[in-house]
């Protein structure tokens, strides 16, 4: 095989740490995706909060030089009670151990991670927007700076001058006879479903919270002591724990609630633009 | 061809040239500051690029035509916001057009490498201050990593002689300098590209040259 690829897990505090290693034998360089297999997302190598190129939720695609290899290495957060954790350690334990000379086809589908895919770099499926899409910080305003009616700016502070663009801009539109806009509704139809960058914010602020009171729990004494060392107080991140799920046991209610509304509105618009 | 027009930094003049470069390959400029839009025709009636963005109108709707045509960008930040960048190749390509020059935000995000990625060449302009080549190279990398290769570099407002060859090494493209031309930095608020306002300036014939390494480009 002209492509192998070789892995290793170690797991700890919940979390595998993976590493993969793809070897090219072939005169040229070959586009490759490697797919994760571990229960659990990936969570890519990030610099600067950003991850890095090739990397998505299931894995990486990327390109290895002809005679090269390319060395990877993630996170997947398994969950500490160990169920699925314990079924990836045989395999894990293996290639951890003898750096090397494991059969790399022998038990793919065991492994932590799957050689899914190898094709010519030059017609495989680059897509340098998607690269940019997920290699580049977002540049979308924050939602609080578009103001809670979610597509109608919100008129007066900041806000006054884009506000008057908003009407003669959008607002304006139909007497051309070009699609008419009423921002509000049918903007959010067509908006990006990823959540808003405070949501993704506060969500990477609790679970990194949580994350720190999992190893404390159940992590190695040294992990237990790292943290420690790096001022985290027990008994404060207990309770800040603790609020932390009352907040999201409360937010979740709310999310589900609001989702079912949000379901089941049907705005009478074509009555609406008749009585306009 | 599409041709992104961009520039690390913000004020070195990237939406001015791109309206004149534009002018000069008889392009479509698209205004693709997202949230700060920066060439006019956004306040106007009709679709704007935030539309097409969000699937609410085709790119030839919200086209403005004039002595350059503008795609503009609306300027709410609602609208910046429900932007959907996935969107951007289909937009750019506009019939009719046999090139579209994209004028790129300044910065990092995605709104400077969207218009990067669905790009065949870029234009990377600077200021020609020792300083400013920083902020170039930074931005071909960001080209560079997003496939779009670099037809030519500006270096913009030149006064005495610039280090046209010292940034040609550096960037590995052909550089112009663009002469401070005030007829140039009118001419999107006169709607009078340079070639149109003074076609025998020095100011227009470096714009002609850039248009000439982007039609090169796309030869090749």
């Amino acid at each position: 095989m002209p492509i192998s690829l070789d892995s290793g897990v170690r797991t700890e505090g919940g979390v595998a740490l993976v590493s993969v290693r793809v070897r090219n034998s072939e005169p040229v360089a070959r586009r490759v995706v490697v797919e994760n297999r571990l229960p659990g997302s990936v969570f890519p190598p990030r610099r600067h909060g950003v991850p890095e190129p090739g990397w998505s939720s299931d894995g990486y695609a990327g390109v290895v030089d002809a005679h090269g290899e390319l060395v990877l290495g993630y996170a997947c957060r398994v969950d500490g009670d160990g169920a699925t954790s314990e079924d990836e350690k045989p395999p894990r334990d293996a290639p951890d151990a003898s750096d090397g000379p494991n059969p790399p086809n022998a038990c793919r589908t065991e492994e932590p991670v799957e050689l899914v895919d190898v094709s010519d770099p030059s017609t495989g499926e680059a897509d340098p927007l998607s690269d940019a899409l997920a290699g580049l910080a977002d540049h979308r305003p924050p939602p609080d700076a578009v103001g809670p009616a979610g597509g109608q700016p919100d008129p007066g502070g900041a806000e006054a001058e884009a506000s008057t663009a908003g009407e003669s801009g959008p607002d304006g539109s139909s007497p051309d006879g070009s699609t008419p806009d009423t921002p509000t509704p049918r903007e959010s139809r067509s908006a990006p479903a990823t959540p808003p960058p405070g949501v993704a914010r506060y969500l990477e602020e609790v679970d990194g919270r949580i994350s720190r009171a999992e190893t404390l729990e159940s992590g190695s004494v040294s992990e237990a002591t790292a943290e420690l060392k790096g001022g985290v107080a027990p008994v404060g991140l207990e309770e800040l724990v603790a609020l932390d799920a009352r907040a999201l046991a409360r937010i979740a209610d709310r999310a589900e609630s609001l989702a079912a509304r949000a379901e089941a509105v049907d705005v009478p618009t074509d009555a609406l633009e008749r009585l306009a | 061809m599409i041709v992104a027009v961009a520039g690390g930094k913000g004020g070195v003049g990237k939406s001015t040239l791109a309206y004149n470069v534009a002018g000069a390959l008889d392009a479509l400029v698209v205004d693709a500051y997202l949230a700060m839009a920066d060439l006019p025709g956004g306040r106007e009636r009709g679709p704007d690029l935030h539309d097409v963005l969000a699937g609410r109108a085709t790119p030839a709707e919200a086209v403005r035509p004039g002595p350059v045509d503008v795609l503009p960008c609306g300027r709410t930040l609602a609208g910046a916001r429900l932007a959907d960048v996935r969107r951007l190749r289909e937009t750019v390509a506009v019939d009719g057009y046999e090139h579209v020059v994209v004028d790129s935000p300044a910065g990092l995000r995605v709104d400077a490498g969207a218009p990067l990625a669905v790009a065949d060449a870029c234009l990377l302009v600077a200021s020609a201050t020792r300083w400013a080549l920083a902020d170039a190279l930074a931005a071909r990398e960001l080209a560079r990593e997003l496939d779009c290769g670099l037809a030519a570099v500006a270096l913009n407002r030149v006064v005495d002689d610039p280090p046209v060859e010292a940034v040609e090494r550096a960037l590995g493209a052909p550089t112009t300098g663009i002469p401070a031309d005030e007829r140039i930095g009118r001419s999107i608020a006169a709607e009078e590209p340079i070639g149109t306002a003074a076609p025998e300036s020095a100011a227009a014939r470096a714009i002609e040259e850039l248009a000439a390494a982007v039609r090169r480009c796309a030869v090749a």
